[in-house]
């Protein structure tokens, strides 16, 4: 399992950080009732102040995504719905290309039909090499 | 919240000159401060009167409920120190001796976590002081500021001389640190991004006077990165200039204007000017502790 964090980007590292934790949870690479890496370890990990990480936790406990045992640490929730977060991440991703894309200067209409294009293309090599096959 | 360090109206001076004026600082207890600032701004001469090696001319000055000027020792006592200099002297001692004697100054020297740092830091402790690089100096004084754990860490450009592994270890052990003792550090660098992530507030210091300071997630939320789209040869309005702490021309039609204050309030500003926002940021930190710097220097 890796976490990675980019202080280069312009979002705050501790949302960066609940971020690659529900990536890894719809990913499938976290699981329920799995724990999270102690604060102490992601600190030393990724040279990071551990109230960030502190502030990342706490605010995946408010969303429910992740549960505290007192002394024994954070895991990940039970009661998670993966198809609601995958949705999330999907938003997220999407918003994130648009801002790309209008800081080339194109248009969401635009950029959306050549994401289906690029899609088809995508789509449509695999099943063409079967037929070949 | 507890303060660490709290320092009002601190004013510092070598014969004529003004090192530190009317300074006003406070740490929270538990936090990592960046501490950043211009050549000569006192950043150096601040960490020191921390721990009493200067003298304050006037003001007041409380680190871990002290006054230094008046227990120096017991506040000593309770910081680890990276020094700006490398220049120890005892260059005659072997590193485990140099080591032993610091040791004696800290009740709490834990032995067996100095030797865990020596190891991880490449730290032989049989060379000779004076036969070591600087970076392997630098090394033995980072063993001897934390193997005490102690509750207030001032790092004086401590990854300076460090090569890039030893710079990553050094880091991994500054978090580590910090997150085992929950201490309050300060650390002074040029290199903003090298510790950016390890910092939760910011200082600026520049010509002896406190610019900024305070978390750095507020510094940020203050400040955005305006990417634009205006017709050529288009300039600031008036209004606005107050908040520009920087405008970026670069080529074509799109400025780059870095703006303290509300969106609210910029975005008609520019709007009534004949430009368009493209996209509104975040500035990154370096970013906006350079341009707060040359912002002052303007005026």
């Amino acid at each position: 399992m890796r976490l990675t964090i980019d202080p280069s980007q312009p979002r705050p590292i501790y949302v960066q950080l609940m971020d690659e934790v529900r990536r890894l949870i719809v990913l499938g690479e976290l699981q329920s009732d799995m724990p999270l890496p102690s604060v102490r370890q992601l600190a030393a990990d990724l040279r990071l102040n551990p109230n960030t990480i502190v502030q990342a936790y706490r605010e995946l406990e408010r969303e429910g995504v992740v549960y505290v045992r007192r002394g024994h640490g954070t895991f990940v929730s039970a009661r998670l719905k993966l198809p609601e977060e995958r949705k999330r991440i999907l938003a997220d991703v999407v918003a994130r290309a648009l801002i790309e894309a209008q800081r080339n200067g194109i248009s969401p209409d635009e950029f959306a039909a050549a994401m289906i294009e690029a899609t088809q293309r995508v789509s449509k090599g695999p099943v063409k090499q079967a037929k070949d096959a | 919240m507890a303060k660490a360090i709290e320092i009002s109206a601190l004013t510092k001076r070598f014969g004529h000159d003004l090192a530190l004026a009317e300074v006003d600082f406070t740490v929270p207890e538990g936090a990592v401060c960046l501490l950043a600032g211009t050549n000569g701004a006192g950043k150096t001469t601040l960490l020191r009167i921390l721990i009493n090696l200067e003298q304050r001319t006037t003001g007041a000055c409380e680190v871990l409920g002290l006054d230094p000027a008046c227990s120096g020792a017991a506040v000593r006592a309770q910081v680890g120190f990276v020094p700006e200099t490398t220049d120890w002297g005892y260059g005659w001692l072997r590193v485990g001796e140099m080591l032993a004697h610091v040791a004696s100054y800290y009740p709490s020297w834990d032995l067996q976590y100095a030797l865990e740092l020596s190891r991880t830091l490449d730290v032989g402790t049989d060379r000779r002081m004076k036969a070591l690089s600087k970076g392997q100096r630098r090394c033995v004084q980072i063993v001897a500021a934390l193997a005490h754990r102690p509750q207030l860490l001032l790092l004086d450009e401590p990854t300076d001389g460090l090569d890039p592994l030893i710079r990553d270890r050094t880091l991994h052990l500054f978090a580590e640190h910090v997150a085992d003792t929950g201490c309050t550090a300060i650390v002074s660098t040029h290199l903003v991004p090298e510790v950016a992530q390890l910092a939760d507030h910011v200082a600026i210091l520049r010509s002896g006077s406190m610019l900024y300071q305070g978390p750095i997630e507020r510094m940020l939320g203050e400040l955005h990165q305006l990417e634009l789209d205006a017709p050529s040869g288009w300039s600031a309005p008036s209004k606005l200039r107050p908040a520009v702490l920087r405008h970026d021309r670069a080529i074509g039609r799109s400025p780059t204007l870095l703006v303290t204050g509300h969106l609210d309030f910029i975005q008609p500003l520019i709007t009534n000017s004949g430009a368009t926002i493209r996209h509104a940021g975040r500035p990154d930190l370096s970013d906006s502790v350079v341009a707060l710097l040359q912002s002052e220097s303007k005026s």
